[in-house]
């Protein structure tokens, strides 16, 4: 009962920006933050005990001291003269992360979306697929200022193609919007007020 | 025509506050189809077969709950409903292992499964992508110990799974990053594990290009996603509910911008601007 009427009153707080920013608002959005910060770290923490500490401290797997001692050496930036140490996990952490995302993204990204594209005029859909790739690709090219006719036309087309994905994307970022909207108002006019049957 | 162009956002906040309060107090039905991308995502569910593994990760946070709860509430329903299929839950986001127990609570008592046997909670494991990776190689070095501290290696449904190679679908409940871009990178294209998302509406422009080349193959469209899944499960809940709701706030929205264009072509001093 007094989580829904918080609840309530911190929907009612947030939506009060809509007429106006004021302290209100402020105020439900700092305990917002807040708690939400507050929740990462808690989880964060649990991470670390489940994945390393316990392991350390019961099975004694003393491997994993080294990647929690790098992690910590992330705090000495902190630490006046001795903020070169945060590089080596830093560098650790772009590097390991960079591998990863390479080797993944040749093969999901490039390889299996071109091979995507590289399909039959078979039905409309697969024709539109095909030519929207090719004259967005088309209105990229910047290399060099091209006259030609054909060129100007397909990447005329490109934009125009680009202009529909936009659309699209805007159609689906007001539907998402809607929805959260639907998802408070359900929660206000039946958990709160209890209209709703 | 000035003042067409100039209404008060407030006005229009309030029209929109109408137009999806109204229908719910008073709801209409409109008829509404299910899309073949949310048809598959019920299909590849329904299609689990006793021994299965089904892996459920909870990729979000609060902001995306009115979307993706109605979505992973149905989707779970379903799931759990499969006899003999073995399910993992896990999230690589931190907010994401309270929506996996808070969905487990509901459903208690409506299914047989016993937890460890036939499901566990594996909880959340930081890293993000690479994060997901170490889960996909091997789920018993990315997680020693299940969300209530059971070391994994005593979990008897997990002795005989490994890694995403031994997974038979991968549903990601996601609204971002780490999200089905990372899935599709470290699980799919790694290790070949049939995936589905249940995304926001939000992402799915961004993420269509993966449906299309295979590697995503089905995907549930936000809060109408969820709704046409309910049906699907001849169950309407809160997403069937919230239709009438989402289809007048988009004549709402529709009605505003050709009025806005209607204003702005009107206008005599338009070229002069």
């Amino acid at each position: 009962m007094i989580g829904t009427w918080l609840a309530a009153i911190g929907t009612l707080g947030l939506m009060s920006f809509a007429i106006k920013e004021n302290p209100f608002y402020r105020f439900v959005e700092h305990v917002y933050v807040g708690i939400g910060t507050a929740h990462s770290v808690v989880m964060g923490w649990e991470s670390l005990q489940t994945k390393a500490i316990t392991p350390i401290s019961e099975s004694g797997d003393y491997i994993k001291l080294i990647p929690l001692l790098v992690g910590l050496l992330l705090y000495a930036r902190f630490f006046k003269g001795q903020m070169w140490l945060s590089r080596y996990p830093l560098a650790i952490l772009v590097g390991i992360g960079t591998g990863l995302t390479i080797k993944g993204t040749i093969g999901a990204q490039i390889v299996n979306q071109v091979r995507a594209t590289l399909i039959p005029f078979t039905s409309i859909n697969n024709i539109i697929i095909v030519l929207g790739v090719l004259t967005v690709l088309m209105f990229f090219y910047f290399t060099r200022k091209n006259t030609n006719p054909l060129f100007n036309t397909s990447s005329r087309i490109g934009r125009y193609v680009m202009m529909i994905a936009f659309g699209a994307l805007f159609g689906n970022a007001v539907m998402g919007r809607m929805s959260l909207m639907i998802g408070r108002v359900q929660f206000l006019l039946g958990d709160w007020l209890g209209l709703l049957g | 025509m000035k003042a067409l162009q100039n209404v008060d956002r407030r006005i229009i906040y309030l029209l929109v506050f109408l137009a999806l309060a109204i229908p719910m107090l008073q709801p209409i039905g409109l008829p509404f189809g299910i899309n073949e991308s949310s048809q598959k995502v019920y299909d590849l569910v329904d299609a689990l077969k006793p021994g299965d593994v089904l892996v459920l990760s909870f990729d979000y946070s609060p902001s995306g709950q009115a979307q993706l709860d109605p979505q992973a509430r149905a989707v779970m329903k379903h799931a759990y409903s499969k006899e003999g299929v073995k399910i993992i839950n896990v999230a690589f986001w931190a907010s994401g292992p309270l929506f996996a127990d808070k969905f487990l609570g509901e459903m208690e008592g409506t299914h047989d499964k016993v937890y460890g046997d036939d499901y566990v909670s594996l909880g959340y494991v930081a890293g993000g992508e690479t994060a997901i990776s170490a889960f996909g190689k091997d789920m018993h070095l990315a997680y020693p110990r299940d969300r209530h501290g059971n070391s994994i290696a005593d979990i008897p449904m997990m002795k005989n799974i490994k890694s995403a190679a031994d997974v038979d679908l991968m549903i990601s409940f996601g609204t971002g990053t780490p999200g089905t871009p990372e899935h599709v990178r470290q699980i799919v294209t790694v290790y070949g594990t049939p995936f589905a998302v249940c995304m926001n509406s939000v992402s799915v422009a961004g993420n269509i290009p993966y449906y299309n080349a295979g590697q995503m193959k089905g995907y549930l469209n936000g809060l109408r996603g969820a709704a046409e899944y309910e049906m699907m499960m001849k169950e309407p809940g809160s997403a069937t509910a919230s239709m009438d709701s989402l289809s007048f706030s988009h004549l709402t929205v529709i009605i505003f911008i050709l009025i806005g264009n209607i204003a702005y072509f009107a206008d005599p001093d338009r070229k002069k601007k």
